[in-house]
Formats: C-alpha cells, sequence, structure tokens
C-alpha cells in the first residue's frame, strides 16, 4: 500500500509556517526535530519516510532562516538604539546651544540698545550746544559783514566788537562738543550734519564695537535650533524603526520579515539622512 | 503493522480557509502598524517644528519690543530737540521783532542801526530753520512749521500732536510685537494639538500590537478596527494642524495701525477709524485696533465740544460697542477697554430700553471699577447703569462711593485730591450721563434723580471749596431773574436778586449745551463748577451777580451756536435753571501762541506769513480780503506812562500808522464805539472804513504784563456785517 502522499511541503514562505510555531521556544523547536527523527528512524523502510523526512528538512530550514532573521533583527535593535540615542543626545546640544545663544542674543541686544541710547544722547546733546553755536556763529558772520560797510567807524568798531564777542561765545561752546564738530559754509555761516554725527557716534563707541550683534548671534541660534529640529526627526525616525524591528522580534515569521524590512528601511533612510545633513 | 507515525495536524502543514484569513489579519495589522509609526514620527518632527517656531516668534517679539521701545525713546527726545529748535528760531524772530518794534516806536536816529539788527536776527534765524531743516531729515521727521496741522497753529496743545506723529514707527513696531506674540501663541497651541494626535497614535499602535496576543483573539477586529479608526483620526488631526499653522499677520496691519494711532492721538478721528478698519482687514484677530477704533468711531461722531466725550450718534455707540465686544471676545481685558464697554453698552442699552445691555454693560463697570480702584469713572458709569436699571437702593449707594473716589485720590479715601478742575470734569461727567437717563426715563424718576443730583453736586463743590464735605447749616439761597448770555468765546450769567448770595456760599454752575441731533445735553466742565471770585467781585450797579468765564482761554476752542442751559446749585441744591437758544457765526479758534492770545475766526483763514513774533501776528482769509491782526508793544518802547484811554488811542493810533502795510489800504479815521476791547478798564475800540469794506480797531494795556494790544479786524462790509464783529469780540488771553 502506498502511503497517501504528504502534503506540499512550505513553499519556502512563511504562510505555509502554523501560525503559532514562530512563538515556540527554541527548546520546543528542537524537541519536534527530535521527534520527527525518531519518527524517520522508526519508518526508516516505511514507504512515507522519505516525505517525512523531505518534511523534516523543511521544518528544519524554516527554523533554521527565522532564526537567522531573529538575529539579524536583535542586532539591528541595539544598532538602531544606539543610533536613536546619538541622535536624541546630539539634537540637545544643539538646542542647548541655540538656547544658549538666544540667551546671549537677548542681552547682547539689551546692551546695544543702552549703547546706543547714550550714543544718540550725545548726539543730542551735541545739537542742543549747536542752537546756541549756530547763533553766535551766524550773528557773528552778519555783524561783521555789517562792520564791513558800516560808517561812521565808530559804528564799524562797534560791530566789530560785538562780532568778537559772539565768535568768543561760539568758542567757548565748540569745547564741548563731544562728537564731530559743526562745518562752516562758503558764506560763513555754520551747520551740522547730525546723520553724520550719529553714524561716528556709534562707530567710535568701542564697547558697541565688541559686542557681537544680536542679529548674527539671532542667526546662529536659528541654525543650532533648525539642527536641532532635524535631529529630533531623526531621532523619531530611529525610534519608529526601533518599534518597527522590535514587532519584527516579537511577531510570527508571517509579518517578522515585513516589520524587520520596514524597521531597516526606515533605519537606513534616517542614516541616508543625516549624511546627507 | 508497525504505527503508522502521527503526522502533523494538517492545520498545521496547508493553510485552511480559517488560516489564510488569519495570515491575511496578521499581515494587514502588522503593514497598519508601521503605518501609524511613521504617521506618529512625522507628527512627531511637525511638533518640533512647531516648537522651534514658538521659540523663534517668542524671541522675535522680544526684540521687537526691545526695537519698539528704543525707538519710541529716540524719536521723542528728536521731536523735542525739534521743538526746541523752532522755538530757538521763533526767539531769533521775537528779537528781530523788538528791533522792528524800537525802530517804529523809538527816536529816529537809531533806526538805521535797529532796522540793521532787524535784518541780522531775520537772517539767523532763516539759517536756523535752514540747519532745522537738515538736521530734521537726519531723524526721518518733518521739521515743525507753524501753519501746519501739527504744529502750533493747528494743535491747540501743541506740540502733542507732532510728538504724536513722531511716534509712528515705535507704534508699528508695537502691533509687530503683538503680530510675533500671536503667532508664538498659535505656534504653542499648535504644539499641544500635535500632543493630541500623538497620544491618538500611540493608542492606536498599543490596539493594534494587542489584537496580534491570544487573549485579544477573540475581539481583535474590534481592538484593530479602533485602531484603525484612531489612525485615521490621528492623521487628520496631524493634517488639519499642519494645514491651520500660525500665520504672522501681514506688516501693513501694523503699518496701518500705527498710523491709527498717531490720528488718534492727534484728535483726526475719521482718519483713525480709516486706518484701523484697514489694519482690521489685514488682521481681523487684533484686538487693540478693535479697541481702538470703537473710541475713534464714538469720538468721530460725538458732537461735543470738548472732553469728556459722552454722547454719539446711535450708530457709531452701536459700531463702538460691536467692536469693544470683539474686542474682548478675542481676550483683551485691560481697564480702559471695560471701562468704555460698559459705558456704551449703558449708553446702547439706554438708547434701545434695552435692560440685557445694560446689565452686560453694569457687569465691565464692575470688572473696571475693580480693577480701577481709585478711578471715579468707572464708579459713575456702575450708579448711573444702577440708575437707569431703576435700583434706586443701590444706584445711591454706587454714587456715595463715586465721590468718595471723585474727592479723595486714595484708597482709603483720606487724602484729598484737591483738584478743582478734577472734581469738575468728573462731576460734569456723571451730570451728563445723568440728563441722558432723565431725558430717557421721563418724569417717573424726576425726583429721584433731583436727590442724586443734590447728593454728588454737594460734597463735590465742597471739595472745590475746600470745605468739610458734611457742609454747614446755612440760610437757603435763592436766585431770581437769572440770564445767560453766551458768545464763540464766552459765556455769562448774571443773577439780578440774589438772596443769601454771597462770597461764602456753595454755589456750583453747571453749564450745559444740547448736542445737535438730539443725542442729549453735555455739561461743559471748563464753564462749569464752584463760582469761585473775591469779595464785592462780579457784582453789577444795580446789586445783581455776574459771572463771565472765557471758553477759548479755557479751552483754546470756540463755542457753536445752539441750546444752552444753566443750573445754579447752592449747597447742591437746585435753585434756578435757565435755558435759551443763541446763534452766532460758526468759528473756529485762532491761536497767536507767541503774543499769548487767541480768537475765534472763520475756518478758512489761515495764519499771516509775514508774522513777527512777539509783536504782530494774525490770520488772514484766502483771498487776504478779511483778517485780524494783532499788535503787542511794549509799554516802555513807546514810551508810555500809566494805562490809561488817552494812551490806548495814541498806541491806536501809531500802530496804525506804523504797520499801515500789512493792514487795508485808506482806513480813514474812525470813531469811538461803545465796544469792550478784551474786558480792559483802559481799552478802547473805534471803527474804520476804507474803500469796499470796514475795520474795527481795539486797544487797551494788558494786565499783569503791561503790554500794550491793538487788535484790527477787517473785511468787505457783507462779511464784517455777518462775522466781524464776533471775530474781534472775542479776541482773549490764552490759557
Amino acid at each position: 500500500m502506498t502511503p497517501p502522499p504528504p502534503e506540499d511541503p512550505p513553499s519556502g514562505d512563511s504562510s505555509a509556517e502554523p501560525p503559532d510555531s514562530s512563538a515556540e521556544p527554541p527548546d520546543q523547536a528542537a524537541e519536534r526535530r527530535a521527534e520527527a527523527a525518531e519518527r524517520l528512524e522508526y519508518t526508516e523502510s516505511s514507504p512515507g519516510a522519505e516525505a517525512i523526512e523531505a518534511v523534516a528538512m523543511a521544518i528544519e530550514a524554516e527554523d533554521e532562516g527565522s532564526g537567522r532573521l531573529r538575529r539579524y533583527t536583535a542586532l539591528g535593535i541595539v544598532i538602531v538604539s544606539i543610533f536613536a540615542a546619538a541622535m536624541a543626545w546630539r539634537a540637545s546640544v544643539a538646542d542647548d546651544g541655540a538656547g544658549s545663544k538666544e540667551q546671549l542674543a537677548e542681552q547682547n541686544l539689551l546692551q546695544q540698545q543702552e549703547l546706543t541710547a547714550t550714543d544718540e544722547a550725545s548726539v543730542f546733546h551735541d545739537l542742543s550746544l549747536f542752537g546756541r553755536y549756530e547763533e553766535h556763529v551766524n550773528l557773528a558772520v552778519a555783524l561783521e559783514r555789517d562792520a564791513a560797510q558800516a560808517t561812521p567807524a565808530a559804528t564799524a568798531r562797534a560791530l566789530s566788537v560785538r562780532a568778537q564777542q559772539e565768535r568768543q561765545l561760539a568758542h567757548s561752546e565748540q569745547a564741548l562738543f563731544e562728537g564731530p564738530l559743526p562745518t562752516t559754509r562758503r558764506d560763513g555761516s555754520v551747520s551740522y550734519d547730525a546723520a553724520y554725527a550719529r553714524s561716528q557716534a556709534q562707530l567710535r563707541d568701542v564697547e558697541l564695537l565688541d559686542l557681537q550683534p544680536p542679529e548674527q548671534l539671532r542667526a546662529q541660534a536659528s541654525t543650532l535650533h533648525e539642527k536641532g529640529v532635524r535631529l529630533t526627526g531623526l531621532a523619531v525616525l530611529f525610534v519608529a524603526a526601533l518599534v518597527l524591528l522590535t514587532f519584527a522580534e516579537l511577531s510570527g515569521p508571517a509579518v517578522a520579515r515585513l516589520f524587520a524590512f520596514s524597521g531597516g528601511g526606515v533605519a537606513v533612510a534616517a542614516a541616508v539622512l543625516f549624511l546627507l545633513i | 503493522m508497525p504505527d503508522f507515525p502521527e503526522l502533523p495536524r494538517a492545520h498545521e502543514l496547508a493553510g485552511e480557509a480559517d488560516e489564510g484569513r488569519e495570515q491575511r489579519f496578521t499581515r494587514l495589522v502588522a503593514v497598519m502598524i508601521v503605518l501609524a509609526t511613521l504617521f506618529a514620527a512625522t507628527t512627531a518632527y511637525l511638533q518640533a517644528s512647531a516648537l522651534r517656531l514658538h521659540d523663534g516668534a517668542s524671541a522675535r517679539a522680544t526684540e521687537l519690543a526691545t526695537a519698539g521701545q528704543a525707538a519710541r525713546s529716540l524719536s521723542t527726545q528728536a521731536a523735542q530737540m525739534l521743538v526746541d529748535r523752532y522755538d530757538i528760531a521763533q526767539q531769533q524772530r521775537a528779537r528781530a521783532a523788538g528791533a522792528e518794534q524800537q525802530a517804529f516806536f523809538g527816536p529816529a536816529p537809531d533806526r538805521a542801526a535797529l532796522e540793521a539788527e532787524r535784518r541780522r536776527w531775520l537772517k539767523v534765524a532763516a539759517q536756523t530753520e535752514r540747519n532745522t531743516r537738515a538736521i530734521a531729515a537726519a531723524y526721518a521727521l518733518p521739521p515743525v512749521s507753524s501753519g501746519s496741522p501739527l504744529g502750533p497753529g493747528g494743535d491747540r496743545f501743541f506740540p502733542a500732536h507732532y510728538l504724536a506723529a513722531s511716534r509712528t514707527e515705535a507704534y508699528m513696531l508695537g502691533a509687530r510685537r503683538d503680530g510675533a506674540n500671536e503667532q508664538a501663541d498659535q505656534a504653542d497651541s499648535q504644539v499641544v494639538r500635535y500632543a493630541i494626535s500623538l497620544t491618538v497614535f500611540a493608542v492606536a499602535v498599543f490596539l493594534f500590537g494587542y489584537s496580534l496576543t491570544p487573549h485579544a483573539r477573540r475581539y481583535r477586529g474590534l481592538f484593530a478596527g479602533s485602531a484603525t479608526v484612531f489612525v485615521a483620526g490621528g492623521v487628520a488631526l496631524s493634517a488639519a494642524i499642519a494645514l491651520n499653522g500660525p500665520q504672522l499677520p501681514p506688516n501693513r496691519a501694523a503699518t496701518a495701525f500705527a498710523e491709527g494711532r498717531v490720528a488718534y492721538d492727534s484728535e483726526n478721528y475719521p482718519l483713525a477709524v480709516r486706518e484701523l478698519t484697514r489694519a482690521i482687514a489685514a488682521w481681523p484677530e487684533y484686538a487693540p485696533a478693535h479697541a481702538l477704533r470703537a473710541r475713534a468711531a464714538f469720538s468721530a461722531a460725538s458732537p461735543q465740544l470738548d472732553i469728556p466725550l459722552s454722547l454719539t450718534t446711535p450708530a457709531a455707540l452701536a459700531s463702538a460697542a460691536a467692536d469693544e465686544q470683539r474686542a474682548l471676545d478675542l481676550g483683551a481685558r485691560d481697564s480702559g477697554l471695560l471701562l468704555s464697554a460698559g459705558y456704551d453698552l449703558f449708553a446702547l442699552g439706554l438708547r434701545r430700553n434695552d435692560a440685557r445691555l445694560m446689565e452686560r454693560g453694569l457687569s465691565y463697570s464692575r470688572e473696571a471699577e475693580a480693577a480701577l480702584p481709585t478711578d471715579p469713572v468707572s464708579a459713575f458709569n456702575v450708579a448711573v447703569t444702577l440708575l437707569a436699571l431703576g435700583r434706586l437702593g443701590a444706584a445711591r449707594t454706587a454714587y456715595g462711593q463715586a465721590v468718595q473716589r471723585t474727592v479723595f485720590a486714595d484708597r482709603a479715601h483720606r487724602v484729598r485730591r484737591d483738584d478743582a478742575v478734577s472734581y469738575e470734569l468728573f462731576l460734569a461727567e456723571a451730570l451728563t450721563d445723568i440728563d441722558s437717563v432723565a431725558v430717557r426715563r421721563g418724569p417717573q424718576m424726576r425726583a429721584a434723580i433731583t436727590l442724586i443730583k443734590r447728593q454728588i453736586v454737594a460734597p463735590i463743590t465742597r471739595a472745590a471749596y475746600g470745605e468739610s464735605l458734611n457742609g454747614r447749616g446755612r440760610q437757603d439761597a435763592a436766585a431770581q431773574g437769572v440770564s445767560l448770555d453766551v458768545g464763540a468765546a464766552f459765556t455769562q450769567f448774571t443773577i439780578a436778586r440774589p438772596v443769601h448770595i454771597g462770597y461764602y456760599a456753595d454755589l456750583s454752575s453747571q453749564w450745559y449745551f444740547q448736542a445737535p441731533g438730539g443725542l442729549g445735553w453735555e455739561v461743559l466742565p471748563d464753564l462749569s463748577g464752584a463760582v469761585f471770585g473775591r469779595p464785592g467781585h462780579g457784582t453789577n450797579s444795580a446789586g445783581g451777580l455776574f459771572d463771565r468765564l472765557g471758553y477759548l482761554s479755557a479751552t483754546g476752542s470756540c463755542l457753536s451756536s445752539g441750546r444752552y442751559r444753566l443750573e445754579l446749585y447752592d449747597n447742591g441744591r437746585l435753585i434756578a435753571q435757565v435755558g435759551r437758544r443763541v446763534s452766532f457765526a460758526s468759528l473756529v479758534a485762532g491761536r497767536l501762541r507767541d503774543l499769548g492770545l487767541a480768537f475765534c475766526r472763520p475756518k478758512p483763514w489761515r495764519p499771516m506769513t509775514a508774522a513777527a513774533p512777539g509783536l504782530l501776528d494774525g490770520y488772514l482769509s484766502p483771498d487776504h480780503r478779511a483778517g485780524m491782526v494783532v499788535f503787542s508793544i511794549n509799554r516802555q518802547v513807546a514810551g508810555a506812562g500809566g494805562p490809561s484811554r488817552a494812551l490806548s488811542r495814541r498806541i491806536m493810533a501809531a500802530a496804525l500808522q506804523r504797520f499801515a502795510g500789512r493792514l487795508p489800504a485808506r482806513l480813514s479815521a474812525g470813531h469811538d464805539t461803545a465796544g469792550s476791547f478784551m474786558g480792559l478798564a483802559n481799552g478802547l475800540v473805534r471803527s474804520y472804513s476804507y474803500p469796499g469794506g470796514t475795520a474795527l480797531a481795539g486797544a487797551g494795556a494788558a494786565t499783569g504784563s503791561g503790554q500794550l494790544l491793538v487788535a484790527v479786524a477787517f473785511g468787505p462790509r457783507a462779511i464784517f456785517a455777518a462775522q466781524g464783529k464776533a471775530i474781534f469780540a472775542s479776541l482773549a488771553t490764552e490759557g
């Protein structure tokens, strides 16, 4: 009597695997292999022996393949965990740096405002002086012009003396200017370039020049923040890969590959993105 | 026959139908777990980005706040410096005018030298102005100009409007700061919403995993189905959050808000409404723009002559209340907004006879009252709302508290304000509102309103006199034959037969003006209040009492034609009430800042360009055919003695002769009139004519300064007959 042909062995696909086999502990699998060998010995001469042997080999091959996947998955989990932790650490360092830069930028901004206000105050002081100075000078010029044409001589002298007084008063005011001095026009009248004085006041402020510009610090902070966000994104990707690999480790062969390849794919994508950024 | 070995069970080697379904389910769940994990990862990344945006927006807000503060400080200093430079140029022109005055009135030999001196100072002033233009450009500000709306000619509170205009950039930076804060807030709430989405994904992954366990085998479909719904929900939520991300309001909103704010500060309310409407169109959620537009809309439509503004049109009131409600809904809760919202809802409720609106207004007024513990206005608003709601007992208690807040400056009610102007300002606002209630509620409230008026007028008047709030026993006063007179620049009342009214009476006059359009009566605080005076002062030859007040002097504004009413209180008791309609030309204030004078003029008239600060100033019609010119001459320079009518006559003749170039040609010799010149005892008014026109000239010695003043109003006969006398009579000292 010919024994009934055995069922087709699993086609290498995990779909033929009994659903619970993946959850079997290794010692139970060994037991099953021993049991199958016993059966083989017992039925060595039986007509179905070959078929049973084939089944046993298929099971063994399946178990070997599953074990390899699990070993790689375990290794993948370790590597991805390390990468995820590294990304999180780098992101934290970048954020920390960004925070420090931001704080420094705020402090520098306040200091810059104070220094600029002081510089502006010195220009206002000069402008206030200039109000009196220009009156003295312009009046002196007008008096000198009138004196040159005045008659009699006594009137001319009187006008000259007044002009001289105005010049002296202007001179005493001139010594008090903190910034650029007023300029004299061709006609003798004076002018004050407030825009130039403002720019000079800031250019001559050593403290202000020594200050790292807040805009620059903000730009640096922004770059670091961006980096932190990108690294956080990568850390999240690695964690996602970790989750998928863990599922691969825990689930049956039917879906283990899917989880493992997805997790591996996400991890590789994250690694590539890390190199790119 | 040996036993046949036990073969693997069929379902262990080959798929049956159930087995196949199970495997498909497992695969499907695995795919869903992968997807859910990836969605969660994406959401986590988006959350990190939102957090970054929040931090960036917060930092930007801080930066803008600092920059706004710096810009405000710089622009204010620059504007003050430019005002100072304007004053320097004016002083130099005044020096020139002084030389001109001496040249005109001094001895002949000195005239050439004085003329040269005048030219020199004018040149120096011109150079100062030239430099000022360059300096102003360095600060991106316009120089002060006499005739501009921001200058002394156009701003009765100069340099308030000029300083306000200089703050445009600071206001704009402030609005942009608010925008950055708004963006930071939105990003913050986005972070929170992403956290919800992440939680949903976490729950979904858990349910998927649980559905694969043997324990959940029976209901795995339910678990997996629920998890799928969670994933779908999470994805939808994340997508919605990402699509509705934080938006930075456009800069044009900040620019329009700043323009609106400057227009509001400059009392250009219609322009403020337009600019703020533009700001709101660009940024509908900007609460400060809604709050400010409410005030601007209220003020733009208010026919009141002066602050405090309590009356406006129903449309403006409804618009203001809607804007205030929107600002409150958007989260604004500042005390100023609560105060306005409370009042506007009361006024709107009173007008519509809607108690619910008034109740809402009452709750806002109470909030404002709590937020401003020493402010009488919020307390008066609470009181008047209770009165309008008919809760008389509560209203009387509330009025009592409001009076305490009016009289005392501190929370413990121990330190008196000692500020008669403030007392009247608060009292006038309260009386205006009470009158609105009286008009709407009719006679049934008359008795209650009389009591409440007495309750508030008596202690505030005593406080203004510096007396004890409780009062003293006095004989009841009476006023018979009370009449009133109103001009463009003044009000006056006369009591023909006063009974027990003397210097020590606690007399309070309250002047009302009926706002056009039947909007109600407003009390004019600058004309009202405790009637001060010296013993014997304000008594006419017939034994009557009179009190004349210069509205133009007090406010820098002119009165309008319309109905006026006077209420006279003695010791808080209403002793007389008279009213009448007065009609005069519609005039606006013209200020002669360097002379310290002002008068009421037709609106088209402009400041004369040939003014000499400290010597002569005036306004002319656009065609220069009409105008008013005022000269101020030093008595010493003119070589005059003590003030007298003879001196006035002499100085008038000299001024008309010396300054003939600035007056209509061929003024014919005039004749004296009975008119008074600025109420000066030594004053003289003469009438002149010239081809095609008429002129009135007045002269007199100002009390105090010793300056001799000469004023000439002129114009074509027809125009002069209609307005000339009123214009001439309105001349008064300013402030």
